[in-house]
């Protein structure tokens, strides 16, 4: 994508002023979108993302600067205009750079791009109908698929020199049901780091049933009467809760400065002892997997709690000065628009040895969360919230009448104290995480869990 | 490559195989700088551009972009514009403006931020630091103290001989803090936005996020129940933000709004009037033409409760009232265009927020929600968001509050609406900009303990 001797100058450039480390970026990523409404294709849209950007670290100080252009003088220019923030200390240099050997996590057999847009188009009208014809109630159907071929090469001036090519395929299916004037959403949208073949793993008419089926679930539901309760959150996207709730607190951003809830707590217990949490950047053609990190460190799986344990955090390189600890391989950015930083690849909490039965049984009045929607945190405190697409209250140990509406509201800290059971069905569900490096795809997964109690938002004196 | 250049290319290469063409071009220079512990932590610099066709064959509509601007980027450009046009329904054409549908282009350009030193940006934050941390000794730290300013430049041209350009400058300072009092801990933020460096008060941003995350010490959940309410205007500007594609026609169209089919209702107290203004006096989403071409317009979404229209763009417009509303917008090169509002505002009362609370028996102040983007639902018009703030008892601020949610839907919410003061606030900008007194509502469904 570069040649050696332009990313030599420009690495030097870079340093010519002071700092340690020089890095570069380079990004070259295709991309196509393609939207069906109601049985039509109503957007079909596709294109080139490219750009470099260059960091300079100097201790645990950073400067970014970012181009879509990739001329020589274009780059040194850019290199040249963020050494001038540098103190004009001495002039560091870069080492030889050596080709490194990279372990491919997410192999792909047929790419994307190999592939008509007709075959694609088929596949979003086979879930639009399964949706549509799943019950009279559904009234709308959006299904959408996505796919991108992201090509990066990093060079540093510790001598790296690597390239990653990322391949990732989606599809989403939104059904709305309607019903007196009211109108419920479902939602399901699989993925992989895969090229087409995803679509021999994935039965495309179960997704389109599935969004339809939580639609039809929650527009017969009736709201929920908020307070505190126990709740039982069922494997997949579940598993948002511990991304939320723990994970961004536990990424060396925050931690570095002081301002994570976790901060100085490796070897303390910070969760139930019911408690094992993983992120994984590994797995193989995980949605969230990359074989190298945005650092071009390669990723690896980082046990964070061990039975209660708190083990280790996410750290990119920057923070790692901040911290003296190592990178986990943990840095990542949305795209060369972005610095890198330390985020989650695939989050999940371990299998436990409870079934569905063990942990619903002993609750009186609660809540089952089948399906969670997004939620938020703020690092600092802990606070987190997040919806819940499709619940069902529990009431007498048994699975009772369908809710729409609820919220889940808590701290990070108590919540993980609480979960008092851990289910043996590990399954993970796909999402985009947005933070400082912008929105990166990430897998979020559990096996059910639950929680002795939680704040549940819903509506007193409405049902 | 410039824009002038690579667009010739693009006509070129197009002319034959697709009917009409439109290329859409923006570019930004920015500047961005993250003070942390006094020093400089992180400074990034840009410089990018980019463009995107949207081309009408004998199919549909077919769109791409390209961040490269080279010949083989505009052959690339043309051959994926071409194929997805393909498949894409005809119904869903778009007219694109004619030259004479264009009207001025504005340069909203501050000659006193650009010529602003590179080291009075970077002073002026670490006073921002120092100050905050000064001013309470329960401000443990600063979570984030950052700078920045941008210059966007946006081009239009197309087939039919229109070629349209703006640009505009504006800078923002951002800070967060964290207060600490044993094992409570709370955080407070505050940000200004500005055209002109001169204008900003570094005192006054920090003494906000200070004032925000001490006052919320020792805060915790109340009673489930429902309460009488005021939402203060940096809490609702975020529902009204949330609930905006609601009244965007296109959702309207697909079944995707709780609104459809209510033009000429009325669906929220007489208190309540919303307006967009693209022509707003120093408005920072202020614009003469959408990303379509097209006159932006002023109107009034609802007025006095009474609600009068939706936001439209080309294509939406077709099936409905055959005019665009100005509303044609994207996001980026990299999305499609949808409909969103440039100045939005919810239109003040005349009592002041203070008279409002001392009126109030029992109730709560409502002053921050978090969960916008999960907890509210525009198709449905359902909301049920994270909240803190604190209880209000016989006309006095009581105790701060937080881990409570409250939920509703929008159409009770407007309609419970009983007063509106005067203290207008702007968000930050992002897709376009908006503005919202604090109101104050009959009642309101909060979960806590």
């Amino acid at each position: 994508m570069l040649n050696r001797k332009i990313v030599e100058n420009v690495l030097e450039e870079a340093l010519s002023r002071g700092g340690d480390f020089a890095e570069i970026f380079l990004e070259d990523k295709m991309t196509s979108n393609i939207k069906l409404v109601q049985g039509e294709i109503k957007d079909s849209l596709s294109g080139r993302d490219f750009g470099v950007g260059i960091r300079i670290l100097d201790g645990t100080n950073s400067v970014y600067g970012f181009t879509n252009g990739s001329s020589e003088k274009e780059l040194v220019n850019l290199a040249k205009s963020l050494a001038l923030s540098m103190d004009g200390g001495s002039k560091a240099h870069s080492r030889m750079l050596g080709e490194a050997i990279i372990h491919d996590n997410s192999p792909v057999k047929t790419q994307l791009s190999t592939v008509g847009k007709g075959d694609k188009v088929d596949l979003l009208k086979r879930a639009y109908h399964s949706a549509k014809e799943f019950d009279q109630v559904i009234s709308q159907v959006t299904t959408a698929y996505m796919e991108e071929e992201q090509k990066v090469f990093i060079a540093n001036s510790d001598g790296l020199w690597t390239r990653d090519d990322r391949t990732r395929v989606r599809l989403a299916v939104s059904a709305t049901a309607g019903l007196n004037g009211e109108l419920q959403q479902g939602y399901f949208a699989p993925g992989a780091a895969m090229g087409f073949e995803f679509f021999d793993y994935v039965d495309v008419e179960k997704v389109g049933v599935e969004a339809a089926r939580i639609a039809k679930a929650m527009i017969h539901a009736k709201y929920i009467p908020g307070g505190k309760m126990p709740v039982v959150i069922e494997n997949g996207f579940g598993g948002v809760l511990f991304h939320e709730a723990c994970g961004h607190a536990l990424e060396a951003s925050f931690v570095s400065k002081g301002t994570s809830a976790f901060g100085g707590k490796i070897g303390q217990e910070v969760a139930s002892s019911f408690v094992t949490a993983i992120d994984d950047g590994t797995i193989a053609n995980g949605w969230g997997t990359t074989s190298i990190d945005d650092e071009g460190t390669p990723t690896r799986k980082n046990v964070l709690i061990q039975n209660g344990i708190l083990k280790s955090y996410l750290i990119d390189k920057l923070n790692g000065r901040r911290m003296g600890l190592e990178s986990t391989g943990s840095a990542r950015r949305q795209s060369y628009r972005y610095p890198p930083t330390s985020r989650m690849n695939n989050t999940y909490i371990a299998t436990g040895h409870m079934t569905l039965n063990d942990m619903i049984g002993p609750i009186e009045f609660g809540l089952y969360a089948k399906k969670l929607g997004g939620g938020s945190v703020n690092p600092a405190t802990g606070d987190f919230n997040f919806s819940v697409m499709e619940g069902y209250l529990i009431k007498n140990g048994e699975i009772a009448d369908p809710v729409r509406g609820a919220t889940l509201v808590g701290n990070g800290i108590e919540v993980l104290r609480l979960i008092d059971g851990v289910g043996s069905n590990l399954r993970m569900g796909q999402g985009m995480c947005g933070a400082a490096s912008g929105s990166i795809p990430v897998n979020v997964g559990q096996p059910a869990i639950r929680v002795s109690s939680i704040t549940v938002g819903g509506r007193r004196g409405n049902d | 490559m410039d824009f002038d250049a690579f667009s010739s290319l693009v006509f070129d290469h197009g002319k034959g195989r697709l009917d009409e063409m439109e290329l859409f071009y923006t570019s930004r220079r920015a500047l961005r700088i993250e003070v942390f512990n006094q020093k400089v932590d992180n400074y990034i610099v840009s410089d990018t551009a980019g463009v995107a066709l949207r081309a009408v064959g004998s199919l549909g509509m077919g769109q791409s972009f390209t961040e490269k601007m080279d010949e083989r980027s505009a052959e690339l450009l043309v051959e994926e514009a071409y194929q997805n046009g393909q498949f894409t329904d005809a119904d869903e054409r778009p007219n694109f403006a004619k030259a004479n549908e264009a009207r001025g282009s504005r340069h909203n350009i501050s000659e006193r931020l650009e010529n602003m030193q590179t080291n009075e940006k970077i002073q002026m934050m670490i006073n921002l630091e120092t100050e905050a941390l000064s001013l309470d000794s329960r401000v443990s730290k600063i979570q984030m103290c950052t700078y920045e300013d941008n210059l966007t430049e946006r081009k239009i041209r197309n087939s039919l001989g229109l070629s349209l350009e703006d640009s505009s400058s504006l800078g923002y300072v951002y800070i967060s803090v964290v207060a600490e009092q044993g094992d409570d801990v709370s955080t407070g933020s505050s940000f200004a936005v500005f055209r002109d460096p001169g204008e900003i008060d570094i005192s006054e941003i920090a003494m906000e996020a200070v004032e925000e995350a001490t006052s919320l010490l020792g805060a915790k959940p109340i009673s489930s129940g429902n309460y009488g309410a005021i939402i203060k205007n940096r809490a609702f500007v975020d529902i009204i933000e949330g609930f905006m594609p609601a009244f965007s026609g296109l959702n309207v169209q697909r079944g995707l709004s709780f609104l459809k089919g209510r033009i000429g209702e009325v669906i929220g107290s007489p208190k309540i009037t919303i307006i967009e203004d693209p022509f707003l006096q120093d408005g920072f989403a202020s614009c003469d033409f959408d990303d379509e071409g097209f006159r932006t317009t002023r109107k009034t979404i609802i007025h006095e409760g009474r609600l009068k229209e939706f936001l439209y763009d080309s294509r939406s417009s077709k099936k409905e009232v055959n005019k665009t509303s100005g509303n044609g917008f994207r996001d980026s090169i990299k999305s499609t265009v949808g409909t969103r509002p440039t100045n939005l505002l919810v239109e003040k009362g005349s009592r002041e927020l203070v008279e409002i609370i001392e009126e109030m028996d029992s109730g709560i102040l409502i002053t921050d929600l978090a969960g916008l983007h999960s907890g509210l639902d525009f198709v449905s018009g359902d909301f049920s968001l994270q909240a803190q703030g604190f209880t209000v008892e016989s006309g006095l601020i009581g105790e701060p509050v937080k881990g409570i949610t409250i939920s509703g839907n929008m159409i009770q919410l407007l309609a419970g609406i009983e007063e509106v003061a005067d203290d207008i606030f702007f968000g930050l900008p992002g897709n376009g900009c908006y503005g919202s007194p604090s109101i104050k509502i009959d009642s309101i469904s909060v979960s806590g303990y």
